[in-house]
């Protein structure tokens, strides 16, 4: 009877409770259109940065993590072929991958710059593509002298595929050591800043070039990042048993950008939640308010039969509520139709601030947007009716009455 | 003194209404107790005190000074909201504006009553098929208000009133919306169930053909009672007979 009654009553006045319904609407929508890119931004930014540069999973030496290094691979692996053995036994691991990164000047014989390399195994580094090969074409297993080189400082340094330049590097044992290496591709990462200083080694010729055997670390890729804290565990324990005496971090430790695009997307959203929010609320206390005002005789009449405060109080709840129904389910389908339009019709984004490269708008419909959305309007709209519905219920009853 | 089979008993009732600086008397120690089964018209000229006056009986207002007594008990101290489940029991209310829901059809507005008292549903159904047949609106059960004449609608506002079986009936100006013809049939249909059931009857009106049926007038002047008749021997038989 309250909801039969509810729902007559928001007929009653159609076009006040449309508009309340439209903003209920555009309020479910923007939670879903927003919710879902930001969805679809995490997944995408956690992959990419996971595939194409950290890994699920990196192994050191014990002690890498805390302690300063005076010199270089101080706290390298030494025994990174048994490691990798242990480690890809695991049926939930893809890959293992291991890398050096150096700092130094390279030079093309007329002027010398600081570059930041990553040390890498060709044939395994291949599948993480944290680059875009421009130019000429990625490092190869037999061009042990090859390098790729970041566009920007390919230009910067004038060289182009088959031109060559000098690294000079510390070693391990402190001393200054060069080699001539041979440029064979040159490429982007979408960031201006390491397009500037970034190039790719072999991992052997970075070996040579600092007079060693080690290497910094061993990235672990898995083949769903679900696994993470259990391959993570597991390894740690088998890596244990067997005496390697390293550490391991994970992506979740390791990836601060993607944390930091959580941080900011969370935060847009958030008070986009909120100005949305405040919408409906004020919105729907409006319409609440405006129906009492209207029935103001009709709650005298109720009162004065002797409905209890409670009672008149709950008709206006159901009000809310029903609206918030009504209102959340429109928004939910009208918001995913939305989105999957948008997801069809392939909308091309200007690539971001830092970045040089574009991206395909995408929306993530996940079931529990929808649902926290539905939630959300149900609740706003129930929650906007408490305080009208409490006046309601403390109207002067004999005023009420003769309210016209 | 409280006469034991007093229903109502007002006692000393003065009502002021704050307007500005100057507070307005309304009623001015008014004493009027009304029986069982009474059929009484308030009357007086406009502004004389008439809704005030049933509005304090009606435990919706109260009173500035004195006390009211309903059922032997004093309601003077007790909140008007707390009165709400007394009012629901005791009291039936008809208004000059019908003030039926306009979304409910004709039998959801004379059930509305039984769903605060949490009847069953079939009983329900027949206690408020039972009350638009005694109004005469057993067809009509499934309109809306605005698919009502205003005699109808004050029918279904008569039926919702008695529905819960109250002791008493208030009504202000039951009858001012109405053409006389309709207003006739109306009062004819109050006066037969003031002596069918026995339930009490307080009326305030303007009207002479409510004042002409009824079997007792108090009249207000300036909110103090000015007169208190009891009719002919008329309906003497009919009031025996209801007791
Ligand atoms: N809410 C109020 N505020 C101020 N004064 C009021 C209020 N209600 C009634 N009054 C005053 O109290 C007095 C009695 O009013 P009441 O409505 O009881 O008269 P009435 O006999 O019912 O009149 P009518 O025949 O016009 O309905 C009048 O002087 C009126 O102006
Ligand atoms: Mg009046």
């Amino acid at each position: 009877m309250l909801f039969n009654f509810a729902i007559r009553n928001i007929f009653r006045n159609r076009r006040r409770s449309l508009v309340t319904l439209l903003v209920l609407v555009f309020g479910a929508t923007a939670l879903i259109v927003f919710g879902g890119y930001k969805e679809n931004s995490f997944l995408g930014v956690r992959e990419s940065t996971i595939r194409n540069s950290l890994g699920h999973l990196q192994i050191y030496k014990r002690g890498y993590v805390q302690s300063e290094s005076f010199q270089p691979l101080q706290h390298g692996l030494e025994n990174v072929e048994s490691i990798r053995k242990a480690v890809e036994a695991d049926p939930r691991v893809e890959m293992t991958s291991a890398q050096i990164s150096l700092m130094g000047l390279v030079s093309n014989g007329e002027k010398s710059e600081a570059f930041l390399a990553t040390a890498v195994e060709p044939s395994k580094d291949k599948n993480m593509a944290s680059q875009i090969i421009k130019e000429g074409t990625y490092l190869s297993e037999d061009q042990p002298d090859g390098i790729i080189v970041g566009e920007l400082l390919a230009k910067s340094m004038n060289v182009r595929p088959g031109d060559s330049l000098t690294l000079m590097t510390t070693s391990v044992n402190r001393s200054l050591n060069a080699m001539d290496m041979l440029v064979v591709g040159t490429f982007t990462t979408g960031v201006k800043d390491y397009d500037e200083r970034s190039l790719k080694m072999p991992l052997a010729a970075a070996q040579r070039l600092m007079h060693t055997a080690k290497v910094e670390k061993l990235l672990v890729l898995l083949k769903s990042t679900d696994d993470t804290a259990a391959a993570k565990q597991d390894t740690a324990r088998t890596l244990a048993a067997a005496k390697f005496d390293i550490e391991i971090r994970d992506w979740q430790q390791l990836a601060t950008f993607y944390y930091q695009v959580v941080a900011l997307y969370n935060g847009i959203f958030g008070f986009l939640g909120c100005v949305v929010f405040v919408i409906v609320v004020l919105s729907v206390s409006n319409t609440v308010m405006m129906n009492i005002f209207e029935r103001t005789r009709e709650v005298g009449t109720m009162l004065a039969m002797g409905t209890s405060r409670a009672r008149v109080w709950s008709v206006f709840l159901a009000e809310g509520l029903a609206l918030g129904v009504i209102g959340g389910l429109l928004g939910v389908a009208i918001g995913s139709g939305l989105a999957t339009l948008i997801n069809h019709v392939d909308i091309h984004m200007p690539p971001p601030p830092g970045y040089t490269v574009g991206y395909l708008l995408r929306i993530l419909l996940e079931p529990s947007i929808l649902v926290t959305t539905f939630a959300i309007s149900v609740l706003t709209a129930t929650v906007s009716s408490v305080v009208p519905g409490i006046r309601a219920s403390r109207l002067n009853i004999v005023r009420a009455l003769s309210h016209v | 003194m409280i006469q034991p089979e007093a229903l109502i008993q007002l006692r000393g009732v003065s009502k002021d209404y704050p307007l500005g600086k100057v507070t307005v008397p309304a009623l001015r120690g008014v004493d009027l107790s009304v029986s069982s089964g009474e059929f009484t018209a308030l009357t007086g000229p406009s502004g004389s005190g008439k809704t005030t006056l049933l509005n304090l009986a009606g435990c919706i207002d109260k009173p500035s000074d004195g006390t009211v007594w309903i059922d032997g008990q004093d309601t003077t101290p007790v909140a008007l909201h707390q009165l709400a489940p007394f009012r629901a029991r005791r009291l039936g209310f008809v208004f000059q504006t019908f003030n039926l829901f306009p979304v409910l059809t004709a039998f959801e507005n004379v059930e509305y009553p039984l769903l605060l008292s949490g009847l069953g549903k079939k009983e329900r159904r027949e206690k408020v098929s039972h009350w638009l047949a005694e109004v005469g609106l057993a067809d009509r059960s499934g309109q809306k208000p605005d698919q009502l004449s205003g005699g109808q609608r004050q029918r279904v506002a008569i039926a919702r009133a008695m529905i819960a079986e109250p002791a008493l009936v208030l009504a202000d100006e039951p009858t001012a919306s109405l053409d006389s013809h309709t207003a006739a049939g109306i009062l004819d249909l109050l006066e037969r169930l003031n002596l069918g059931t026995g339930t009490t009857f307080l009326f305030a009106t303007h009207d002479p053909r409510v004042m002409e049926r009824a079997r007792r007038q108090v009249s207000l002047r300036d909110g103090a009672i000015e007169d208190d008749s009891r009719a002919s021997l008329r309906h003497a038989g009919g009031y025996a007979h209801a007791v």
